[in-house]
């Protein structure tokens, strides 16, 4: 098994190379290198595809750090994100999750979609949040305390309407929030460029389709398009698609299976072409 | 091959050949269903114009060939002389109309034949014409009530103001708009063919979407436009002068809305401008052009002839539209100013309680305008298409959505928005609490009151004082009288289908608790897992590590208290709603096993308020919590503080781990008196407070369209919903819940 992995890196080894495209909205790279060193851990709020992860890869790289990412989903459980016994050959053999890697590593550790996990994971974020900055370990009975590289950065979309789902006060006063939204609509356009290589005609035309589509937020549409979905609509004309139609599979059908509402959608992308 | 089979052969083909001719050479498709062309031949031959229907059915291209022959065989077998009739009008038919719309006057035929004899079976037939003329009739016209569900999300998502799309009276007169809502015909049939119905009908919504968007309703062309000489001329030429102004800027934002506007324009067949209105034309092209410069054009046009108007292009009423921006100038204004001045404080930080008018009197040099302003105002040609940009103190704030919505609807009127309008609150009126109560108790005397037996007493809380009013309201519970149980029945019956799909949904919620199996990680042994595991290993085969069992379960650990609206304003199809939206809900939650209580509240003055209580937590869902759901009547005020601290206050003492308060309303808190507005929002506000203090969650289900300008001040920005349609309430609720809890 170790001969199968040894040309890979381990995690907490890799690096970012090159530069990853980032476009600030406003001081969020500041605040976030200025709670990096003062060891506070960092809440990203906003909705889906408005470049949250984006912005923690610029951050790992600007910050030379390796970063792991963990996307939480509901049945996500504490021992994913710290580690557990696993059965080897007739005996028993911890591994390190996730979050406990990072911590050992001193490394940039991403929560992404924190409220999707289960509750229990909050028992090893709360102590490593505050000033104490330690993992407890249970099944090992060890605690493992967090070098000063360490940083742990949640992402939390407020605009879910479970209660279940909801934040507690406890947990989220332990962070340095910052709100992400979408961007102006020249930077935004500036970004469907870069990231799809379409010219700035197109990417204008994506951002207007974009706009009306979140016009319906809450008019038929739970959620607007995202940049990432104008981005994959860009994507897809610069491999020949024709517009209208990249548009309809990369945005329209991604928002919604309700047929007016695609009607609706598919009228409003023709009338900018 | 043999001889006898070589003349057989021969012998084939000579057949088919006759057929052939007899058929023309339309393909082989006639000896596929040889048996039934020589039974539809041999029909027709037997009367003398036999051969001429022959012909005509031969002139038909093969699918209609196909299709007419397959019916002159079906009516056949009922009745030769029938499918004769039919067979000499088939091909005139199919001239008249598509396929379906013969099958249809076929069917009406024979449904007549079958009733009352050959003879008016036949009659049918021979009234083709008539028949025809009627299903083009029925079949050209398209229904906007059908199409409403995508011409309004088009409508929202083009953007700017956001515009109701609806119908009335004077709108099949021509489509209108009076600056909120765009009429159109409630049935569009300018077009004989369906399709171009459905294109004329959007066309007309996004038309009149766009003048409201590229200003022809702003204040300024309107005021200007109403003291021109010879009004009807004016408004016809300036009308026009708007439509080619809008176009023009369609053209260049919109390309594709432009070039669907043109296809129909084409449909009608363009009669060539005179060069008055040429000149007029370019000038409007222009990417500056205002309607101001409409209304400067509108005397150089006097007189000419005007242009064939478009099919989308309507018609306008300029009055209404005053009147509807009028008011909305004034509303609009008070509006932004109460949010902005709420805006500094509480996001942007601003003490509570520290009132406008110390605030202008302690610093003269800062009134509440300097501190706000809108950054990047447009210039005044590309108003509507941007969005205002809030700042205060000359730094960008985010700006919460329905601000947003406000700065954009009062730029759109009046191209930018005024220094004096971000200008804050400061237009309270004092606020005078001992008036308030010596009007309250002037209502109340005479009338018994309700500090007998049984009644319990809240705070409330008074914005203007900063304070609680101790023990201030009076609360009751009164029981409910039971209503008619057939109406849970019919209400089971009349949501049969959602209900099947509810359930189903909810069941799926529960599903998910179980015991994992063959987990590599969990609470318990799986000893099964284990052993095979084991005897691998001994067999020297590789060991699983999924040996561990681990419960899987979702908590349902939750207590939800409805709280519904019993206000007089829901009289009528909201109590209906209201009461539906129960029935489905309560079968939904015995699928779920959720505890929950259902209670109702109204109540008139401070000291009379009620509480009905239609399911207490420890009662079961029987025919009489059914009875008293149907029981619900509409009685007197909103008193809502009230009755939140006294359900908040139930609903904390049951042990759940999830505590949810779901209030179905109509709109604000009121009540008699000094409970409106502000005071009404601010003691309900106080009181979810206090509500989510003790670990309740509160979530709002209103129908009260404007809900979204006062539920994120109360309940939270996430925790509300607006429904739009009041019949959709029923199927909503119970989707919301849902949604809430998983």
């Amino acid at each position: 098994m170790n001969a199968a992995v040894s040309d890979a890196l381990k995690i907490e080894e890799y690096r970012i190379q090159d530069e990853p495209y980032y476009e600030p909205l406003g001081d969020e790279v500041a605040v976030f290198e200025a709670a990096w060193r003062n060891q506070l851990p960092v809440l990203l709020k906003g909705p889906t595809g408005c470049g949250k992860t984006r912005f923690m890869e610029y951050m790992s790289w600007r910050l030379d750090r390796p970063m792991i990412t963990v996307s939480c989903h509901d049945d996500l459980t504490a021992s994913d994100l710290v580690g557990r016994y696993l059965v080897k050959g007739g005996e028993t053999v911890w591994v390190d999750g996730p979050l406990t890697r990072a911590v050992r590593a001193g490394s940039l550790c991403y929560l992404d979609e924190i409220v999707e996990a289960r509750k229990d994971t909050t028992v090893v974020i709360h102590p490593l949040c505050d000033d104490r900055r330690l993992l407890p370990i249970d099944k090992l009975g060890e605690v493992v305390p967090a070098p000063p590289e360490f940083s742990l950065t949640v992402s939390y979309n407020p605009g879910y309407q479970s209660v279940l789902k909801d934040m507690k006060q406890s947990t989220r006063q332990r962070f340095v929030a910052l709100e992400f939204g979408y961007p102006p609509a020249e930077l935004e356009a500036r970004v469907v460029m870069k990231e799809s290589g379409v010219d700035q005609a197109v990417a204008d035309r994506l951002v207007q389709i974009g706009h009306m589509t979140r016009n319906l937020k809450d008019n038929g549409l739970d959620e607007g398009a995202s940049t990432r979905l104008l981005v994959n609509a860009g994507k897809l004309m610069r491999t020949s698609v024709p517009e209208a139609s990249a548009c309809h599979s990369a945005i329209a059908e991604a928002l919604t299976d309700d047929p007016d509402m695609l009607a609706a959608i598919r009228e409003l992308i023709a009338s900018v072409y | 091959m043999d001889p006898d089979s070589r003349w057989i052969l021969k012998e084939m083909v000579n057949q088919t050949t006759e057929r052939r001719l007899l058929f023309a050479d339309s393909g082989g498709w006639q000896t596929q269903n040889r048996a039934q062309w020589q039974r539809v031949q041999a029909l027709l031959l037997r009367h003398a114009d036999g051969s001429a229907v022959l012909e005509s059915i031969r002139s038909l291209d093969e699918a209609q060939q196909r299709f007419v022959v397959h019916w002159i065989d079906v009516v056949a077998r009922s009745d030769s002389e029938l499918a004769r009739v039919f067979a000499s009008r088939a091909a005139r038919a199919l001239t008249l109309m598509d396929s379906i719309g013969v099958e249809h006057w076929l069917i009406q035929a024979m449904d007549a034949y079958d009733k009352r004899g050959l003879g008016r079976g036949v009659a049918v037939l021979e009234e083709l014409d008539s028949f025809a003329a009627d299903y083009a009739e029925r079949h050209r016209q398209v229904r906007l009530d059908q199409q409403l569900a995508v011409l309004q999300p088009i409508v929202i998502g083009l953007g700017g103001r956001s515009l109701t799309v609806t119908t009335d009276e004077s709108a099949s007169n021509g489509a209108y708009t009076d600056s909120e809502s765009i009429f159109l015909p409630a049935t569009q049939r300018h077009f004989t063919d369906q399709a171009l119905n459905r294109q004329l009908l959007l066309a007309q919504a996004v038309f009149l979407w766009a003048q409201n968007y590229y200003g022809t309703w702003q204040q300024s062309p309107l005021e200007q436009l109403a003291v021109l000489p010879r009004p009807q001329e004016s408004q016809a030429i300036y009308a026009m002068l708007e439509r080619f102004r809008v176009e023009a800027r369609l053209a260049r934002d919109l390309p594709g809305l432009h070039r669907y506007l043109q296809e129909l324009q084409q449909q009608g067949g363009e009669t060539p401008l005179s060069p008055a209105w040429q000149q007029a034309r370019a000038r409007l092209d222009r990417d500056d052009a205002l309607a101001d410069d409409s209304i400067a054009l509108v005397e150089t046009l006097r007189g000419e002839a005007l242009p064939e108007a478009a099919p989308y292009q309507g018609t306008i009423h300029p009055e209404r539209v005053r009147q509807v921006l009028e008011k909305r100038l004034v509303r609009e204004r008070q509006q932004l100013q109460k949010s902005l001045s709420e805006l500094e404080q509480t996001v942007l930080g601003r003490p509570q309680g520290q009132p406008q008018a110390d605030d202008k009197k302690n610093n003269p040099g800062q009134a509440p305008g300097d501190r706000f302003s809108v950054s990047e105002t447009p210039a005044r040609a590309e108003a509507g298409r941007q969005q205002p940009q809030l700042e205060y103190r000359g730094r960008k704030v985010g700006t919460p959505a329905q601000v947003q919505g406000l700065l954009t609807s009062i730029q759109q009127d009046l191209g930018e928005v005024p220094e004096d309008y971000l200008a804050g609150g400061g237009n309270d009126t004092p606020y005078d609490a001992d008036a308030e109560e010596a009007r309250d108790r002037e209502y109340t005397s005479g009338e018994p009151l309700h500090y007998a037996e049984g009644a319990l007493s809240y705070p409330e809380w008074d914005y203007n004082r900063q304070r609680y009013r101790q023990d201030y309201c009076i609360l009751r519970e009164q029981p409910l009288k039971p209503g008619d149980p057939a109406f849970i029945h019919e209400t089971l019956q009349k949501y049969r289908g959602p209900l099947k799909s509810i359930r189903r949904s909810f069941e799926a919620v529960l599903g998910e608790d179980r015991l994992l199996r063959r987990q590599p990680d969990g609470d318990d042994i799986d000893i099964d897992a284990l052993i095979e595991a084991q005897a691998d290993r001994v067999r020297g085969e590789e060991m699983d590590d999924r040996v561990y069992s681990r419960h899987r379960r979702v908590d349902r650990d939750i207590a939800v208290m409805l709280m519904v609206d019993m206000s007089g304003s829901t009289r009528g199809w909201v109590n209906d709603a209201e009461r539906e939206s129960l029935v489905l809900l309560c079968e939904a939650l015995e699928t779920l096993g959720d505890r929950y209580a259902i209670y109702g509240f109204s109540g008139r003055t401070h000291t009379r308020c009620a509480i009905y209580p239609i399911k207490r937590f420890d009662e079961n869902y029987s025919q009489t919590v059914r009875e008293r759901i149907s029981g619900i009547k509409p009685q007197t005020y909103t008193r809502m503080g009230v009755a939140i601290r006294h359900l908040g206050g139930l609903l904390g003492q049951v042990p759940a781990r999830t505590k949810l308060l779901v209030t179905l309303s109509d709109g604000k808190p009121e009540d008699y008196g000094s409970y409106r507005g502000r005071y009404g929002i601010e003691d309900t506000r106080r009181a979810l407070i206090e509500a989510r203090r003790s670990g309740i969650h509160a979530f709002c289900i209103t129908i009260d369209q404007a809900g979204g300008d006062y539920l994120p001040h109360m309940y939270g920005p996430a925790n509300y919903a607006v429904i739009d349609q009041v019949s959709q309430l029923p199927l909503k609720v119970a989707d919301i819940y849902r949604r809430l809890t998983t």
